[in-house]
């Protein structure tokens, strides 16, 4: 069986450096899949190029067995991938609501309507409101993005992504700039959970401890290259990746 | 860039009292707008209406720029190429003897509308530096373009002989600044329903983070190719009643230093704000009015000036209405 998302020989150069050395991937529907590795590994530009945001020198990269690698960033979102960024990257100047009303309109035909107020089209807000409440960020509607804590933006953020209806999600590490134990952190935690049911994950995310709970199968990145690719304990027993990405340092568990 | 866009949102998204405020100073403008004609008729003063004439010719080309500059974050240095194409859409037309103040109109939205999208196609490549100045390299060919015409004057420019003809109303003056006011305000009634709109919303959100806007689905270049080419047909528009106002198509509409006025006129006013260009515009050219009758060197005062309105008042003039914003930040 095809996998929802299938990554095959992916090449990336800047220059003279490679940063993306034929990468094969796939992701199932329901798994969630995490990509771990040292800073400068080349994950961000993996997602990147998954997305379309950087053009890919070589490879191919399928959606449910149809290739899209001649589409735009815009369509690539359409045909159900979304994406969330490392650097928060909702509208500060907009409320909640707005946010989450242009994420929803991106995929509900085009946005060539002059008349009526976007917050007031009701099959928009109603989606956009499915959307807060299924996040929990009801309340905060009409709160300004500026104004809410950083890990409700990150909510957001996640909320922004979903809103498009995705079959694969590309999650470039919700709880960046999260403490560990901090209920913004618990809170991305649960959710994470919750989402794997519904959508194909891959999840980029330096706190281990969530990768190792949530992951159903990790790829190691480094240099690149995949060096390694299983399930939780075979990456926590594997030597290459002792060597590579951990150091002398234990694993920590 | 974004001071402008804050003050914009929130102008919108107020509540209650505050939003009251705005709609209340926007009447009171309106008003004294209003007032203009009977004083002038009253006082016989004539001089007194062409002068608000001017002056609403230059909100209403401000209110355009402020959709692209405002609203969109294009930092356009050349639209006074449109205020010139407008005029000399009527200028041309009545010198080959088409007087028909609706075939001027029809022209002026036309034409302008087409070179917009022209050059809007072209220049909505760059972003930042590139893009003000490719604005105003593709307005100075223009403005070139007018002075090497010499059919058309060249640089001496084209007398209207023909006003556009609105049977009794041509060349009557309450009536041009009546319609001048009309315009000005069906203008901003229809920016007041497309600000908040999906393409409104879509094109500030683009403002703000284009690859966010990727991020949704939707390719941005569309929506900020029509804002701009609606901002250019606004001072298209602006340019035909210029040309009326004056009887007169210069190439001076052109230069970039109209260009330059205009994008001080937004600003002063309080930029990404729906009416703060028209107090902009109108503050402009009072000072402007105001300082010539004092000094020769007008301009020094005149730099110093907008320099402390500017950083002083951020957001503008028009957040003057907004005191309670403003010392929160």
């Amino acid at each position: 069986m095809a996998a929802l998302l299938s990554i095959r020989g992916l090449v990336k150069y800047y220059g003279a450096l490679l940063v993306t050395d034929h990468v094969d991937l796939d992701i199932e529907s329901g798994e969630l899949h995490a990509i771990i590795g040292p800073n400068g590994a080349g994950k961000t530009t993996l997602i990147n190029q998954i997305m379309g945001e950087v053009a890919s020198d070589e490879g191919s990269i399928t959606l449910e067995g149809r290739a899209i690698d001649g589409l735009s960033q815009a369509q690539r979102v359409r045909a159900g991938i979304g994406r969330s960024y490392q650097i928060t990257s909702v509208i500060q100047k907009f409320t909640v609501l707005e946010n989450a009303v242009l994420a929803v309109q991106g995929c509900a035909g085009h946005g060539y309507r002059f008349w009526t107020p976007a917050t007031k089209t009701r099959s928009l807000v109603e989606r956009a409101t499915a959307i807060l409440e299924l996040l929990g960020l009801q309340d905060e509607r009409d709160t300004l993005a500026m104004a809410l804590p950083y890990g409700v933006q990150r909510q957001l953020e996640i909320a922004m992504a979903l809103a498009a209806q995705p079959k694969v999600l590309l999650l470039d590490e919700p709880m960046a700039g999260m403490g560990r134990g901090d209920t913004g952190s618990d809170m991305m935690l649960r959710l994470l959970e919750r989402l794997k049911a519904h959508y194909g994950i891959l999840l980029i995310e330096h706190d281990m401890d969530a990768v190792f709970a949530l992951a159903d199968r990790i790829s190691v990145l480094c240099y690149g290259r995949v060096i390694c690719c299983g399930d939780a304990d075979t990456i926590r027993h594997s030597p290459e990746v002792r060597e590579a990405y951990l150091g002398d340092e234990d694993v920590p568990v | 860039m974004a001071q402008g866009i804050v003050n914009g949102v929130a102008e919108r998204g107020l509540a209650g009292p505050r939003r009251a405020r705005y709609v209340v100073l926007t009447v009171v403008v309106f008003a004294l707008l209003l007032l203009v004609p009977v004083v002038s008729g009253m006082t016989a003063r004539p001089y007194l209406l062409v002068l608000a004439s001017r002056i609403l010719v230059f909100a209403l080309a401000a209110v355009g720029l402020n959709l692209a500059l405002g609203f969109g974050n294009m930092v356009s240095f050349g639209h006074a190429m449109y205020i010139g194409l407008g005029a000399y859409c009527v200028a041309i037309a009545s010198h080959y003897g088409y007087d028909n103040g609706v075939v001027h109109l029809a022209l002026t939205v036309g034409i302008t509308a087409i070179v917009a999208t022209i050059v809007g196609y072209i220049v909505l490549r760059t972003r930042g530096i590139a893009f003000i100045m490719i604005t105003l390299a593709l307005a100075q060919m223009l403005y070139y373009l007018a002075l090497g015409l010499k059919q058309y004057g060249g640089d001496e420019g084209l007398t209207v002989h023909q006003l556009s003809n609105f049977g009794a109303l041509t060349g009557n003056a309450f009536a041009l600044y009546l319609s001048l006011l009309a315009t000005l305000g069906v203008v901003l009634l229809l920016l007041a329903r497309l600000i908040p709109s999906r393409f409104g919303l879509i094109l500030r959100a683009a403002s703000i983070d284009e690859r966010r806007v990727r991020a949704v689905g939707t390719a941005p270049t569309g929506y900020r190719l029509l804002a701009y080419v609606f901002s250019a047909v606004i001072c298209g528009l602006a340019g035909y009643f210029l040309a009326n106002l004056t009887s007169y198509a210069s190439p001076d509409y052109l230069n970039w230093m109209v260009s330059g006025d205009l994008i001080i006129m937004v600003l002063l006013g309080g930029m990404g704000t729906l009416v703060g260009p028209v107090v902009g515009a109108a503050a402009f050219l009072l000072m402007e009015i105001g300082l010539q009758a004092v000094t020769s060197h007008w301009l020094a005062p005149m730099g110093v000036i907008i320099v402390l309105i500017v950083l002083f008042l951020r957001n503008g003039i028009w957040s003057l209405a907004d005191l309670r914003g403003r010392r929160r930040r």
